[in-house]
């Protein structure tokens, strides 16, 4: 089966109307591309999401509205009358370019193509994420979590979560308690279940991210060392756990030195990743003054991980 | 974590029955998120009103998670259902179909406001007007 991809450019003010026009002649919805939503997402107060400039400036300046019509449509026909269709718009509202452009498309296995993107990943040499659809013969020694990207940071791909995870195996004993702060997906928490942690406490300011982390928990036979909650560190029952991986953003990891030592014992590990190269100094110079010694630093691509030590527990 | 966005996209689509059919599958395919996950979520979350168009934004991260939210209904919906209508004029130019008042127009402006990138509400009105012009609805003065 193929497709035609209709595109148009057009303005703010007319993309309402012309995708209604759409769906009116029988497209099944459409795609709308504004580059003004994602710039008005990003200036937002509070949000921790940002992009780069390159990326914003690709964008361009227009709204692109497509649809999609299966072969039955006669092309022709339906090349006419669109063209009809927004010209009759272009009375009522500026519709700016108004270009129309067609193309084919093919069918493709669009419920499953996704999947090509994701292998089997070796984050060390004894760590390996896969996806539940791969079979994956283990070797001898090795640590497999078993998770599915989907709407919860975490799938393993990223720096920051590859370095917090070669700290956590670095770092992480047998019996150990662990404390997951941001935990995302969960990956951090599987990860330190499996290294032996008895008791892991994952922690999340997004209930989606609590809801999928208790989903990969069940996957990966950890439910039993792991319990998930929706909230903040400052939430949690004061403990000594033996680490603390933080893998969120500089800002955050900044906010969290206070109340940090409630919550690990003498000489346990803080593991803070999610920061850009250029806010580490500040980090670290802000943990050293207030009871912390840096153990470790790594770094890769943009991004820094770092290990503290806390000198006394509160 | 700080996370980096590398796609964000907006569809407007049937709620409760996404699938990965177009517009979805090729929307999303070319940034290797879960569609199956997307469509699940998606119709679980707007079962409620299934059948209405509903907009949806998602936003594609650098690790290829993802999230989405649901924004207001599009123009075209507030207004069909502000005049008891199924769907527009087939021949607008020709045939109308329903009567709106300004104030309706105006609701309708303030409802959609949030979502719009218009610089004010007389802008935002102007947009709803037109569109419903372009559908064979009346505007009256």
């Amino acid at each position: 089966m193929k497709w035609t991809e209709v595109r148009i450019k057009t303005t703010g003010e007319a993309y309402d109307a012309i995708s209604e026009m759409l769906t009116s002649i029988g497209a099944g919805g459409v795609v709308i591309e504004d580059p003004k939503d994602i710039r008005k997402e990003i200036e937002k107060p509070g949000t921790l999401d940002y992009a780069d400039n390159e990326f914003l400036n690709s964008l361009g300046e227009d709204v692109t509205v497509k649809a999609y019509f299966p072969e039955s449509f006669n092309i022709n026909e339906l090349k006419q009358l669109i063209k009809e269709k927004l010209s009759y718009i272009s009375r009522f509202l500026d519709i700016g370019k108004g270009s129309i452009d067609f193309s084919e498309l093919c069918e493709d296995d669009w419920a499953n193509a996704w999947k090509k993107y994701y292998r089997p990943l070796h984050l060390s040499q004894r760590l390996v994420v896969t996806p539940s659809w791969e079979h994956y013969e283990s070797r001898e020694g090795e640590i497999v979590i078993r998770l599915d990207p989907g709407m919860a940071f975490g799938t393993g791909t990223h720096e920051t979560t590859q370095m917090c995870a070669i700290m956590l195996e670095k770092y992480t004993a047998k019996g150990d308690s662990v404390i997951d702060v941001g935990c995302g997906s969960g990956i951090l928490s599987i990860i330190a279940a499996k290294l032996g942690a008895s008791q892991v406490t994952a922690v999340d300011i997004d209930e989606i991210a609590v809801k999928v982390t208790k989903e990969n928990l069940v996957k990966n036979n950890v439910s039993g060392h792991v319990t998930a909650t929706v909230g903040v560190l400052a939430d949690l029952k004061k403990s000594k756990a033996d680490i603390v991986v933080a893998n969120i953003i500089a800002d955050v990891i900044i906010d969290m030195v206070n109340v940090l030592p409630y919550y690990l014992k003498a000489g346990g590990h803080f593991i803070a990743s999610g920061i850009i190269k250029e806010r580490a100094e500040e980090v670290r110079e802000v943990y050293c003054n207030r009871g912390f010694d840096i153990v470790e630093k790594m770094e890769k691509g943009e991004w820094v991980a770092m290990v503290f030590r806390c000198r006394s527990s509160l | 974590m700080a996370k980096k966005i590398v796609g964000y996209v907006k569809l407007q689509i049937p709620a409760g029955k996404a699938t990965p059919a177009p517009p979805v599958g090729p929307a999303l395919g070319q940034y290797g998120i879960n569609i199956m996950g997307f469509c699940k979520e998606f119709n679980e979350r707007t079962a409620k009103d299934a059948g209405l168009v509903i907009p949806v934004v998602i936003t594609v991260y650098a690790d290829r998670s993802f999230s989405f939210i649901t924004k207001t209904p599009p123009a075209s919906v507030l207004l069909k259902r502000a005049c008891k209508i199924e769907s527009g004029s087939g021949v607008p130019n020709r045939e109308k179909v329903a009567k709106i008042s300004k104030d309706e127009v105006r609701k309708i402006a303030e409802i959609k406001m949030p979502d719009l990138n218009a610089s004010d509400i007389e802008a935002a009105m102007r947009m709803i007007a037109g569109t419903a012009r372009s559908m064979g609805i009346v505007v009256e003065d």
